[in-house]
């Protein structure tokens, strides 16, 4: 009976998981064009960060996969 | 001027262009709000973290204790709920730091950034600077030096906000002194 509850809400957290991620590509795209309007020294920085946060989005997505199916 | 100032105020900045940059105009000040506008953000963003640690004491032996969850569900939960909290972090850093003002020896620049699919660059001829006013209000403002400036133009985008940069009194007195040179 709990399992028939519980997969429901794996699916929609996986969901959630998955716009996350293209979210997170959203986001690093924004940082690039960002970027090619406003070149600071610094702006590697910031690259990085949105690289890094596509990664553990990807990552997270994967252990996600792996966990609902 | 303190450590922190000098992350968002640089005099002269090397290595620093804009698109659209004409030749023979230098970049004489890239400003940012003050990086202690961020200690909102931060606090909040320290309170994500700690808050699944604070749940699980809160609703601990309640109908909604996570120890009754199936392992699965918790990782995800888990994994969500941090990848929120980083995206929540990453997002205020962007919009921190990619909130720009520029002042050139031609023009004033205003780079605005929020949400995370909206941006919109304006710029003013320094000839068409009709106004510039300052203001520094609140606690920390006055501790940390930090400031709002206000620039009136005849620019298409008439008014510059340059929110919360440090030093407010300098960079009036620059922008005034550029435009007067300038008419």
């Amino acid at each position: 009976m709990l399992e028939i509850l519980i997969k429901p809400f794996e699916y929609l957290l996986f969901g959630f998981i998955s716009a996350y991620f293209i979210f997170a590509l959203l986001v690093w795209r924004q940082v690039v064009l960002l970027t090619e309007s406003v070149r600071t020294g610094s702006r590697y920085i910031s690259l990085l960060f949105a690289v890094v946060h596509v990664f553990l989005s990807f990552l997270v997505l994967v252990a996600a996969v792996a966990i609902v199916f | 001027m303190d450590k922190l100032s000098k992350l968002a105020y640089a005099k002269n900045p090397k290595n620093v262009e804009f698109r659209d940059q004409r030749n023979g105009e230098e970049i004489l000040f890239l400003l940012r709000g003050h990086p202690l506008t961020n200690l909102c953000s931060f606090l909040i963003f320290l309170f994500l973290l700690v808050t699944p640690f604070l749940l699980r004491i809160i609703l601990k032996d309640t109908m909604l204790d996570f120890s009754l969850f199936p392992s699965s569900l918790r990782i995800l939960l888990f994994m969500l709920w941090y990848l929120g909290s980083l995206g929540y972090a990453l997002l205020s850093f962007l919009n921190w730091f990619f909130n720009i003002y520029l002042i050139t020896n031609r023009r004033i620049v205003d780079l605005d950034y929020f949400g995370f699919l909206f941006y919109r660059l304006s710029e003013a001829e320094l000839s068409q600077i009709q106004d510039v006013t300052y203001s520094v209000s609140g606690l920390l403002s006055v501790l940390f030096n930090f400031g709002d400036i206000l620039v009136q133009t005849a620019a298409e985008h008439r008014e510059f906000d340059f929110i919360a940069v440090p030093n407010p009194a300098e960079v009036h007195d620059i922008v005034t002194d550029l435009a007067e040179e300038r008419d």
